[in-house]
C-alpha cells in the first residue's frame, strides 16, 4: 500500500468521526492512548502533566514556565497548518497526535478540494515508507481536511499517529509577530550581555591574534 | 610515525568502545532489556560495558598487580568482543544507516561534525598540558602505578579520584598515555552519540545534527573531550544514557528500566561528588515519573552497585567518604584547617552565589568574574533560546524525565558548588532541549523567530569554530609530528621546564630519598616527590610545623633528602624553611633559571623564574652514619 492512500493497519479501526474526541486530550494527557485492536497500553507512564506540574513543577521551574504550564487548556487545542507544515510533523513523529500551529493559513477562497489536494500531495512528498497515512473529511465538520499518519515501526500500543488540519475559515492570530519580535529581542539581549560579561577572557584572545597579523 | 601511531591509537579506542559494547550487550541480555532503537541499544550497551570495566579494574587495583591485571582484562575483552560480534554487527550497520540520512544538507553537517571530532582526536593525541591533569588526573595514576594503590595525602586531590580515573590507570598501565587521554575522548565520543538519540526523540533529524556540532565546538566540551585529560565528559555520558533509558518506551515502567537506569547513574555517582547530586535528580525523576518506590529503590541500588567504589576506598583509606569535606565531623582529630579551607575555595564549596546569579546559572550562563576562563564557557545559546520552549509546551510530557534531571541537578550544583563548569553532565539534556525548542518554533509557523535562533546558531558554530582552530593547531602538528614534542611542552605545559631542572640535578645525586617541592604540576618529575604546598597537599600542615624542628621531624619521617623552590616558598610555611637555610641546615645544590607562564596559563604572561635545589642537612648526617 502506497504512501498516501487510505490503510487499513492496526490503527484502521479508528473511525474519522471517532479520532478527533480520542485525540482530545492536548495538554492534559500522557500521549499514550489503546487502539481498539486490542493491544495495552502502560499503566506506570499514565500520569496526568496536569497532576504533575501542581505537585512538583512549581519547586523546580522558574514561576513563568510554571504560569505557562498551568495555564494549558485542559480541553482539546485545535490549531491549523498548511500542507507544508507536514513534513515537520512527521519529522517529529513519535506520539500519538501532534497538532501544530499555523502560520500560514490557506486563503480564505481556498476550495476545500485544493485544501485537500495539497495535503495529499504534501503527505506524499514528504512522508518516508515507514509512515501510512491517509486523507479524509471529518463528517461532523466537512469543511475540516484531516491528514493522519501512522508510524508503522512503532509497537501497536502506542498508537503513533499525527493530524494536521485545513480550517481556512479561522482568523490568523495577530499576536503571533510581536510575541516573535519579544523572543528576538530576548535572544539578542543575552547574546550581548553574556559576551560583555566574557570580553576579559575573549579580549586577550583577539589581542594576541592582531598582534600576530600585525606582525 | 605519529600518523601510524596516532591510527593505532584510534584502532585500540574503537576495539575499546566494540568490547564494551560486546560486554554491555551480555549484561543487557541477560537482564532482558530491549532498547527502542538499535542505535540507543549500542550506546546503551557502551555504557554498561564501560562501568563493568572500570569495575574490574577497581578489583585490579585492589591486587596491587595493575600491570598485569589490566593485560588479564584486555585479554577477557577479546574474548568477549569475539563471542559478541555476530550480534553487534547489524545493529552496528542499522546505526550507521540511521546516522547518514538522505539530505544533501544533513550529510553535509555529519562531515563537519566527523571534522570537528577528527580534529578533536588529534588534539588529545598531544602531550597532555591540562593544569589538573598534571596536578592529580594523571599524576595520581602514575603514582599508584609505581608505588602501588596507596592513599597519597600529599596531594588531597587524588581522593577525588573517580570511577573514570580507573580508564586512565588502565592506559598509562598499557604503557599510553596517548591511550589514557584515547579514552577519555571516547568518553566524548560516546557522549555526542547520546545527545543526538536524545535530541532525536524530540526534533528533526537536521536540527538534532546541528545541535551536536554546537555540542562539540562549545569551547568547555571540546576542551574536555580534547586536551584537559579530565574524564568529567564520561559524567555527562552517563547522565544523558540514564535519562534515555527512562526514555524508553518499550520497558516503559519496568524494574529493569530502573535498575538500568541506576547502574548508568552509577556512572555519574562514581565520578564526582557531584555526580551524587546528579543521581538524586535522577531518583526524583523516576519517583515522580512513575510514582513507584520500588523503582526508586532499585535505581539507588543499581546507582550504588556501580558508583560505591571510590566512597568505600575514601572511608577505608581516611574515615570520610567523601573526603576532605566531611572530615570536620568524621575525622576531626586529623583535620589540617588550611588545606580543607583551600580545597573548599577551590571546589566553589565555600563560595555563597547571589540568588541574582541563579537563572543564568541555570541555564548554563553562568559565569564567576573572579576567575573567567573558557573552561566555563558553554555559551548562551540555552539561555537565549529558552524562551522558544513555550512553543512546544503542549508536549512537556515528553521531556519532563529530562527537565526534572536538568533542574534538580542545576539547582543542586549551584547551591553545592557554584562552579558552572560542574554543570557538564547535564549540557546535552539542555542542548536537546533547545533543539526541541528551535524545531517547535518551526512547527508552529514562527518563521521570523525560528530563522533568529538558527542564526545564532550559526553565529555561535563560527565562533566555536574560530576558537576550536586557534586552539587545535598547535596540539594537532605535535600530534601529526610537525612539531617537536619537547617545544611543544616547553611552549604549553606549565611548569615543565622547573620540572626538568628538578630532574636534572637530581639525576645525578648517587643517593636520596624524596624531594619536597612546592610547584603543582608534578606529572613530568621521575624522581620520587613530597608535595609541599600546604593549599594542595594534606600532610603539610602549617599549624603544626611551625618550627624548624618541626620540619626536620616531617623530613626524617618522610626520608625528605632535597628540597626544591621556584622562586619561593608558599607564605604559610616560608618562616621556618627560611630559618633552617639560614641556619645551614639546608644547603644549597644547584640553581637555574627557567621561563615559564606567570598566574593563569591562559594570559600568556611569560617570565624567569629561578629553580634552587638544596639538600637538607640532617639527611646527609644520617646518610653518613649508616
Amino acid at each position: 500500500m502506497g504512501v498516501g492512500e487510505e490503510t487499513s493497519g492496526y490503527w484502521a479501526g479508528i473511525e474519522p468521526s471517532a479520532a478527533l474526541p480520542l485525540l482530545g486530550s492536548a495538554g492534559g494527557h500522557s500521549e499514550r492512548r489503546c487502539d481498539n485492536a486490542g493491544a495495552h497500553c502502560s499503566s506506570a507512564a499514565l500520569v496526568s502533566t496536569q497532576q504533575f506540574c501542581r505537585r512538583l513543577v512549581p519547586a523546580l521551574v522558574p514561576p513563568l514556565v510554571y504560569g505557562l504550564i498551568r495555564n494549558m487548556p485542559s480541553q482539546p487545542c485545535v490549531y491549523l497548518s498548511r500542507p507544508a507544515a507536514w513534513k515537520n510533523t512527521l519529522s517529529g513523529l513519535e506520539s500519538a497526535k501532534h497538532y501544530i500551529a499555523a502560520k500560514d493559513w490557506l486563503p480564505v477562497q481556498a476550495s476545500q478540494d485544493r485544501a485537500e489536494r495539497e495535503l495529499k500531495k504534501a503527505m506524499v512528498v514528504d512522508s518516508s515508507p515507514q509512515y501510512k497515512s491517509r486523507v479524509f473529511r471529518e463528517p461532523a465538520s466537512p469543511s475540516v481536511v484531516i491528514g493522519q499518519a501512522v508510524d508503522t515501526k512503532q509497537p501497536p500500543a502506542l498508537c503513533s499517529s499525527s493530524i494536521v488540519e485545513l480550517k481556512p475559515e479561522l482568523p490568523r492570530q495577530s499576536t503571533s509577530r510581536l510575541i516573535q519580535g519579544a523572543y528576538c529581542l530576548w535572544a539578542l539581549a543575552v547574546f550581548l550581555w553574556y559576551f560583555w560579561q566574557f570580553f576579559p577572557a575573549i579580549s586577550p584572545l583577539l589581542k594576541g591574534i592582531l598582534q600576530k597579523s600585525w606582525h | 610515525m605519529a600518523l601510524i601511531q596516532a591510527g593505532l591509537i584510534l584502532v585500540a579506542v574503537c576495539a575499546f568502545l566494540l568490547a564494551a559494547a560486546s560486554l554491555g550487550n551480555l549484561i543487557l541480555r541477560i537482564l532482558h532489556l530491549e532498547m527502542d532503537t538499535d542505535a540507543q541499544q549500542l550506546v546503551i550497551c557502551a555504557g554498561v560495558g564501560v562501568i563493568a570495566i572500570e569495575m574490574l579494574l577497581f578489583g585490579v587495583a585492589l591486587t596491587q598487580q595493575i600491570r598485569k591485571g589490566c593485560f588479564v582484562v584486555v585479554g577477557l575483552l577479546c574474548v568477549l568482543l569475539l563471542a559478541e560480534f555476530k550480534s553487534l554487527t547489524p545493529r552496528c550497520s542499522q546505526s550507521i544507516k540511521v546516522v547518514f540520512p538522505g539530505s544533501r544538507a544533513d550529510r553535509f553537517l555529519i562531515l563537519i561534525i566527523g571534522i570537528t571530532l577528527g580534529i578533536e582526536f588529534l588534539i588529545s593525541l598531544a602531550p597532555l598540558t591540562g593544569s589538573d591533569a598534571l596536578h592529580y588526573h594523571f599524576t595520581t595514576q602514575k603514582l599508584i602505578l609505581e608505588y602501588g594503590f596507596h592513599p597519597d595525602f600529599s596531594i588531597s586531590n587524588s581522593f577525588f579520584c573517580g570511577q573514570h580515573h580507573l580508564l586512565i590507570l588502565f592506559g598509562l598501565a598499557l604503557g599510553s598515555e596517548k591511550l589514557a587521554m584515547g579514552l577519555i575522548f571516547l568518553g566524548g565520543i560516546l557522549t555526542v552519540f547520546s545527545l543526538a538519540c536524545l535530541a532525536s526523540r524530540w526534533s528533526s533529524s537536521r536540527t538534532t545534527s546541528a545541535i551536536t556540532l554546537l555540542f562539540l565546538l562549545t569551547p568547555v566540551v571540546f576542551w574536555q573531550i580534547s586536551s584537559s585529560g579530565a574524564p568529567d565528559i564520561w559524567m555527562a555520558f552517563f547522565t544523558s544514557a540514564a535519562v534515555m533509558v527512562l526514555c524508553q518506551n518499550k520497558i516503559s515502567g519496568t524494574w529493569r528500566q530502573a535498575l538500568l537506569a541506576g547502574l548508568l547513574a552509577g556512572g555519574v555517582v562514581g565520578a564526582k561528588y557531584t555526580g551524587c547530586l546528579v543521581a538524586v535528580a535522577l531518583a526524583t525523576a523516576i519517583a515522580a515519573e512513575y510514582r513507584s518506590m520500588q523503582s526508586t529503590l532499585l535505581l539507588g541500588a543499581g546507582s550504588l552497585l556501580t558508583g560505591i567504589w571510590p566512597y568505600l576506598r575514601n572511608l577505608v583509606w581516611t574515615g570520610d567518604p567523601v573526603f576532605p569535606f566531611f572530615s570536620t565531623m568524621l575525622i576531626p582529630e586529623r583535620v589540617n584547617f588550611f588545606a580543607l579551607n583551600a580545597i573548599r575555595a577551590d571546589t566553589g564549596a565555600s563560595n555563597s552565589s547571589h540568588w541574582v546569579e541563579f537563572v543564568p546559572f541555570v541555564f548554563f550562563a553562568g559565569m564567576r568574574q573572579g576567575s573567567l576562563g573558557f573552561w566555563d564557557f558553554f555559551g548562551p545559546i540555552v539561555f537565549a533560546l529558552a524562551p522558544l520552549w513555550s512553543a512546544s509546551v503542549g508536549h512537556f510530557h515528553k521531556w519532563r524525565v529530562a527537565a526534572v534531571v536538568w533542574c534538580v541537578s542545576a539547582v543542586a550544583v549551584f547551591y553545592a558548588s557554584g562552579l558552572p563548569r560542574f554543570l557538564l553532565p547535564v549540557f546535552p539534556l539542555a542542548l536537546a532541549f533547545t533543539a526541541a525548542g528551535l524545531d517547535s518554533s518551526q512547527q508552529k509557523g514562527w518563521r521570523i523567530a525560528n530563522r533568529f535562533a538558527w542564526g545564532l546558531v550559526i553565529l555561535l558554530w563560527i565562533f566555536g569554530g574560530v576558537g576550536l582552530a586557534m586552539y587545535s593547531w598547535k596540539p594537532v602538528a605535535t600530534a601529526l609530528g610537525i612539531v617537536r614534542e619537547v617545544n611543544y611542552l616547553e611552549e604549553r605545559r606549565p611548569e615543565y621546564q622547573e620540572a626538568e631542572v628538578i630532574n636534572r640535578v637530581l639525576a645525578s645525586q648517587t643517593k636520596g630519598g624524596k624531594t619536597l617541592l612546592f610547584i603543582r604540576h608534578t606529572y613530568s618529575l621521575d624522581a620520587p616527590f613530597l608535595n609541599g604546598d600546604p593549599a594542595t597537599s594534606w600532610m603539610i600542615n602549617p599549624d603544626r610545623l611551625r618550627t624548624p624542628q618541626d620540619w626536620t621531624i616531617l623530613f626524617q619521617k618522610e626520608g625528605i633528602t632535597f628540597v626544591a623552590r621556584s622562586p619561593d616558598y608558599p607564605e604559610a610555611i616560608e618562616a621556618p624553611l627560611m630559618e633552617m637555610e639560614a641556619k645551614g641546615d639546608l644547603i644549597p645544590l644547584a640553581q637555574s633559571v627557567v621561563r615559564d607562564f606567570q598566574g593563569m596559563r591562559i594570559d600568556g604572561k611569560r617570565a624567569e623564574i629561578p629553580v634552587i635545589v638544596l639538600r637538607v642537612k640532617s639527611a646527609i648526617e644520617t646518610q653518613g652514619d649508616h
